[in-house]
């Protein structure tokens, strides 16, 4: 079975704020929403800023509809419930009387879902409570048991992967299937592949899909900073991150949740919904090369890229936009750069690439889903949004970036890439 | 020293809190799972904001024996046990806990 797939609703949380209004509006002003880390004291660590959700944990809280989850959701689960509840209105959809066991969910997520509370066993405040209760000498066994007895017994329901996509599973009734991809920078980006697929051939009719991630907290910062990936222009922190620049030295940490609703071309105009895209294809493969390296020669990015276009059933020098993974590493922008040759040829130059992430930073697990709801908004207005703080071309990236502003243009097929830490690669198709 | 008089308004706020419901909902014989609606998991985040707040852990045995003697029954099972619960039984055993002396005469 080969059925038509549309897109009938987007929501997303976003550095931005709430909802897609404000965060159209931004990327189409070029606007960045990198700000320093005010939530901890992050003086001493060698990145001090970010692109996190400008709302606090109760201020999430207090915009979801069933507030007894809220215990058991993480900032991420959180932010996924109000940009699921966005997209699931925008469809029009009534879910709770559609049939369970065609309807599905499908949700890119991390797995260290507990440090976005600062509720991990051993955050500040337990160590702090540790010392002041005098436990310099404490042995490791009474240590264990300290921490046992202050953790909170419902974390562990909030660490797990698919907390996101049960409690979207129980809130919407979705029974057909309930799926958790977790593959770093890609996963969002494939959890809206996997769902395409299982309306495209049968299995569904509807899925609630789309993925989040907040790295925006101690733990996360470290880690990356750990690796060696974050840019640490702290000075200059609006013009930090800069894909495709010469000078780039690393992303910005984003967060956020995005969500769709993707439905049957048939089921949508039997109800007469209204049609916002159509998802024409998928490709999604593996370098199996380095955890993060990427090979030279591109060749699981060019294949992902070929797949997808080839599933469009378009000639790859039709894409009219391509809406770059381009995080501002050392390595991504050239490498991505390279690939998009091999697949285009001479038409390479004649494309528009630009990255979203110039303005908001890297998602991580939801960086493939936020990237994906900018391109239906893209082809929704005609509108290819900046590049910003591209100032000096790298010589290796050599393409149109779209610099600095927004680009009226006449679009009809958009590409949207996300690779990630491991190999994974996943590029996803859109269609007026 | 505590009292039920000082135990209630807090316990109330820790179960309203857990539920997300108003708190003159809950009132001393309310039943957790079939009037309040209080899942498994919703047990043990009351049960934790009461270790929290009164500063002492749960012993399933005593809470157990407690059950079987207030409601004169023995209690075969954990989900048994937990259906019979009202406010009023965690009333009791936070004053058990705390109080001991208070608890034999109240």
């Amino acid at each position: 079975m080969n059925r038509k797939v549309v897109i009938t609703g987007v929501g997303t949380v976003s550095p931005f704020g709430v909802g897609k209004e404000i965060f159209w509006e931004s990327l189409r002003a070029g606007k960045s929403a990198a700000r320093p880390i005010e939530s901890f004291d992050a003086s001493a660590l060698p990145v001090r800023f970010w692109a996190n959700v400008p709302l606090t944990d109760r201020e999430l809280q207090s915009k979801l509809n069933h507030r007894k989850a809220a215990k058991l959701l993480t900032r991420a689960g959180k932010m996924s419930m109000i940009a699921a509840a966005e997209a699931a209105a925008q469809s029009g959809l009534d879910f709770p009387n559609l049939n369970p066991f065609r309807t599905g969910v499908s949700v890119g997520a991390s797995g260290g879902g507990a440090n976005d509370l600062g509720e991990a066993p051993l955050d500040y405040s337990s160590f702090r409570r540790m010392a002041a209760a005098g436990y310099a000498d404490l042995s490791e066994a009474e240590f264990r048991k300290t921490v046992l007895e202050n953790t909170h017994p419902l974390l562990p329901l909030k660490s797990i992967p698919n907390s996101i996509a049960a409690h979207l599973s129980i809130t919407y009734r979705a029974q057909a299937v309930s799926q958790t991809i977790t593959t770093a920078c890609t996963s969002s980006s494939q959890a809206v592949g996997e769902a395409f697929h299982k309306i495209k051939h049968g299995l569904c009719d509807v899925m609630l899909t789309g993925g989040a991630d907040s790295v925006t907290n101690p733990d996360g910062m470290s880690a990356f900073s750990l690796l060696g990936v974050l840019s640490k222009r702290n000075d200059d922190y609006q013009t930090a991150s800069r894909p495709f620049d010469r000078d780039r030295d690393g992303f910005m940490a984003g967060e956020g949740a995005t969500f769709f609703v993707l439905e049957a071309e048939e089921h949508c105009k039997k109800r007469g919904g209204e049609i916002l895209a159509y998802l024409t294809g998928y490709g999604c493969t593996a370098d199996a090369y380095r955890i993060t390296d990427e090979p030279e020669d591109a060749n699981g990015a060019v294949a992902a890229i070929k797949q997808a276009v080839t599933e469009a059933e378009i000639a790859p020098e039709n894409l009219s936009y391509i809406n770059a993974h381009g995080t501002g590493t050392r390595m991504n922008d050239p490498t991505e750069t390279y690939a998009l040759k091999q697949v285009l040829g001479a038409a390479a130059y004649k494309i528009p690439v630009s990255s979203n992430k110039s303005m908001f930073g890297h998602l991580v697990a939801g960086a493939g889903a936020i990237e994906l709801a900018a391109s239906v908004l893209s082809l929704q207005n005609q509108v290819i949004p900046p590049t910003i703080n591209l100032q000096n071309p790298d010589e290796k990236c050599d393409l149109d970036y779209v610099p600095h502003t927004a680009r009226d243009a006449k679009l009809r097929h958009i590409l949207s890439n996300s690779f990630g830490f491991g190999g994974q690669n996943s590029c996803l198709v859109i269609s007026v | 020293m505590h009292t039920p008089e000082t135990i209630f308004p807090p316990l109330r706020t820790i179960v309203a809190m857990s539920l997300q419901i108003p708190e003159d909902e809950v009132k001393s014989n309310s039943n957790l799972k079939d009037e309040l609606d209080a899942e498994s998991i919703d047990l043990l985040d009351i049960r934790f904001g009461i270790e929290q707040e009164f500063g002492f852990k749960f012993d399933d045995a005593e809470i157990k024996s407690m059950l079987e003697k207030v409601t004169k029954n023995s209690v075969e099972t954990a989900a048994a046990l937990s259906r019979l619960l009202t406010v009023k039984h965690f009333l009791d055993y936070i004053l058990y806990k705390t109080n001991p002396e208070y608890y034999a005469d109240y």
